[in-house]
């Protein structure tokens, strides 16, 4: 027995051992995504019985809006189920279940999603999110060892950043540190996916199924554009128009134009541009549904 | 309480210590009374964890068969003479059978399959027109009853047969049912087996102590790392079916072979592993079922303790193959669906239990369903390699139906397989795919038995990234498993 426990003891130690030598070398590095993230965790998970702001769509509506805003000033729960790289006909699905009357859904609206020339097959944050939420890479110790430590670093960074979204009623602070490398992967594909785009029918279909729900339902939905660079304004300006005319008989989003300083990249807001945009979506809130 | 939580790395340590220091005091009287308490009290608490009231029905369990094996016995000892054949049978202690049967089977029958009987039984009367408000019972399933159900059952059965005799303490035979490694999702162990060794006074044995934490590291490895990764795709790709290319829902399919396997054979590596550290021994529950050359193979190989169970309690009473062709094919059909009725209440595993049944036949009825006795050692032949290839991909094609919500859904997927349109399948899925190839290997070495890593700086680096790759992969909202809700 006394073997066996020193065998254990020993085993434990060595294991604690690599743990802490992983977790110091992140140290040396500097500042993690992880330090410089906001903490804030309001239960915005849960759908409560009264009537509900619920934010559905991609990043662009869950790290760009304040949902504590919102709360204050409208006084109303505000439920997300935004996700990065998100897919109309799956959030859907998850309305059907969560809408009630008296409630205001607010859609986010990212034009790359209803061309058919953006292929969420070669998106891999469609199947690559669902597995970072699972495995917290934003705080795994060990994805920080080297020698992987650069590579491990800046993906579950990048990878992160929507968990913490997800997690948190705020605009986060660590976003712009995260997200300025230009590099950024999927940012080079939407840029390609606006040459000669052509409109996916599917995903503008669910658009009009989540129409005829709110309208069955007696909640309000709004159509809401996400806050672009004006270069990328430029860029996608064909494929902006596109889907307007095809959504045009539910809503008519306005594209809105962001100065750089209040961006932490090209599609995503910092904290002072989040705080904008939220009092705008306030105010079309207000404008819809007559709440003061 | 689930062996992939923070609660258990806590208990298990903490019943350990408690366990063998009582130990020291089993030569004296009631001191393995003491340590059997331990256990059973432990066992309670592993399950109550879960839902204390459910205790209840354990308990109730317990009491039950406990009185009827020795109900049994009397009979048995009353009626038959001490020189008589074994063949033959006491029609008191039957009667005593009956009622065990009744009370294990009726419990299993309310908890499980009401609601599918109720549903079913109003589908049918509306085919023909007539209809009825649709109402089911607000049952939960309580977690593991179809283990210990079968575990108590074996006891009384093994009574009636004169192949044991019934213990005369409760306390043994309550530890014997509500062992907490064991408890919820196998393997299901005899009363021949494990009562003897609840019975009699243990021993800490350090390779047994070693080899039961190799088995909780790899059973662990098995369901953090591999199963719960499997299982992020599988969720996906079966939930949203219609989105998906052919290639991606094959690769599905196959990533769900890996899920239920290592998710299964991983509780099963655990529960034995746990077992060991207190110095008892379980069966075996799983060698390397998928190097299996054909179906009779596989189901030598796979969830071993429920297939014997059947093999003995269900298939050679109603007399096996060697009952003419006719009867022989009718009780494969009878073992294989009723065991996969016993996964649960849904057409979908009857139609896995058929599909395995006709895969079995064509070999049963060319008596070539023992060729495959023992585990291939050293490389296959082409020959072998393709047996074990057609094998896993029969075995991987009925996985639908066992995944799957309903039959339609099951059909649909399938005829998925063969379209081209959708989504293909991402980079991080071939990269699964190749985690899994080497998954794949080290189960192949493990079945070939060379993975005696030696020297120790070797093993150990083996244990160490084991560990590591645990705690990379650990959620810590554990996902339950698979087996559970069977």
């Amino acid at each position: 027995m006394t073997r066996f426990l020193r065998q254990i003891a020993l085993f434990g130690s060595l294991f604690l051992l690599l743990h802490v030598a992983g977790v110091g070398t992140i140290h040396q590095l500097g500042p993690t995504l992880h330090d410089v993230i906001c903490e804030s965790k309001a239960p915005t998970f849960v759908r409560q019985d009264t009537p509900t702001v619920i934010l559905s769509g991609s990043s662009t509506l869950a790290v760009n809006v304040a949902s504590e805003q919102i709360h204050d000033s409208l006084g109303m729960p505000v439920l997300t189920i935004a996700k990065p790289a998100h897919s109309p006909a799956r959030n859907f699905h998850a309305l059907e279940k969560l809408v009630r009357e008296g409630d205001i859904v607010i859609q986010s609206f990212d034009p790359w999603i209803y061309l058919t020339t953006y292929s969420a097959i070669h998106d891999e944050r469609m199947v690559a999110l669902p597995a970072a939420y699972k495995w917290r890479l934003h705080n795994h110790p060990v994805r920080r060892l080297s020698p992987f430590v650069q590579v491990a670093k800046h993906y579950a960074a990048v990878l992160s950043i929507p968990f913490h979204a997800l997690k948190s009623n705020r605009p986060i602070e660590g976003h712009r540190h995260a997200c300025l490398d230009k590099s950024y992967a999927p940012s080079h594909r939407l840029l390609g996916c606006f040459q000669n785009p052509t409109l996916d029918a599917t995903q503008i279909e669910h658009v009009r199924k989540l129409h005829a729900l709110c309208h069955a339902r007696g909640a309000t939905l709004l159509l809401t554009y996400p806050p672009k660079s004006a270069r990328y304004l430029a860029t996608s300006e064909e494929a902006d128009r596109l889907v307007q005319e095809a959504l045009h008989p539910f809503a008519t989003p306005t594209p809105m134009e962001y100065d750089l300083e209040d961006m932490a990249d090209d599609f995503h807001l910092n904290c002072q541009g989040a705080m904008t945009f939220t009092n705008h979506l306030i105010s079309r809130v207000r404008g819809a549904t007559s709440v003061d | 309480m689930l062996f992939n939580s923070l609660e258990f790395f806590l208990f298990l340590p903490t019943v350990f210590a408690a366990y063998w220091i009582l130990n020291l005091w089993t030569d004296r009287p009631r001191g393995l009374q003491a340590q059997n308490m331990l256990l059973l009290v432990a066992s309670y608490v592993f399950y109550g964890w879960w839902d204390w009231r459910f205790l209840s029905l354990i308990a109730f369990s317990t009491l039950v068969d406990f009185a009827l094996g020795l109900q049994i016995a009397k009979a048995n000892a009353r009626d038959i003479p001490a020189d008589a054949d074994d063949s033959v049978r006491s029609h008191t202690a039957k009667h005593w059978l009956w009622v065990s049967l009744a009370v294990n089977l009726g419990l299993l029958g309310y908890f499980k399959y009401a609601n599918f009987f109720i549903e079913n039984w109003i589908d049918a009367w509306s085919a023909v027109g007539v209809h009825m408000d649709p109402w089911t019972l607000r049952v939960i399933l309580p977690v593991g009853i179809s283990f210990y159900t079968f575990q108590t059952l074996s006891y009384s059965i093994d009574i009636y047969r004169r192949k044991l005799n019934p213990t005369t303490n409760l306390i043994d035979f309550a530890a014997f049912v509500s062992f907490f490694p064991q408890l919820v999702a196998g393997p299901i162990e005899r009363a021949s087996a494990l009562l003897p060794q609840i019975a009699s006074r243990r021993k800490f044995d350090y390779e047994e102590g070693v080899s039961g934490m190799r088995l909780i590291l790899w059973g662990m490895f098995k369901k953090v790392v591999v199963a719960d990764t499997c299982a992020i795709y599988v969720n996906d790709v079966f939930a949203n079916y219609t989105e998906y290319s052919g290639p991606t829902l094959m690769m599905g399919a196959v990533f769900f072979a890996f899920q239920i396997y290592g998710d299964f054979s991983g509780y099963s590596d655990i529960a034995i592993g746990a077992a060991r550290l207190f110095g008892i021994r379980l069966m075996t529950n799983f060698k390397t079922p998928y190097f299996s050359r054909d179906i009779a193979e596989f189901w030598r190989r796979w969830h071993i303790s429920l297939s014997t169970w059947f093999r003995d309690y269900l298939y050679i009473p109603l007399g096996g193959s060697r009952v003419g062709k006719a009867k022989a094919v009718r009780n494969t059909f009878v073992i294989f669906l009723v065991s996969g009725f016993w996964h649960g209440a849904n057409w979908t595993f009857l139609a896995w239990g058929l599909i395995h049944a006709l895969l079995f036949l064509p070999l049963l009825l060319t008596a070539r369903n023992r060729n495959h006795v023992t585990a291939l050692q050293g490389s296959p032949t082409l020959r072998e390699l393709g047996g074990m290839l057609a094998t896993f991909s029969t075995v991987t094609l009925a996985w639908v139906f066992f995944r799957a919500e309903d039959l339609t859904h099951a059909l649909q997927y399938l005829a998925g397989c063969i379209e081209m349109d959708g989504t293909a399948p991402s980079s991080w899925m071939l990269l699964t795919s190749a985690g899994l190839g080497v998954f794949v290997v080290g189960d192949w070495l493990s079945q070939q038995r060379k993975m005696d890593l030696q020297p120790q700086w070797m093993r150990w680096g083996v244990y160490l990234a084991l560990a590591t790759c645990i705690m990379v992969f650990w959620n810590d909202e554990a996902n339950q498993f698979i087996y559970f809700q069977f």
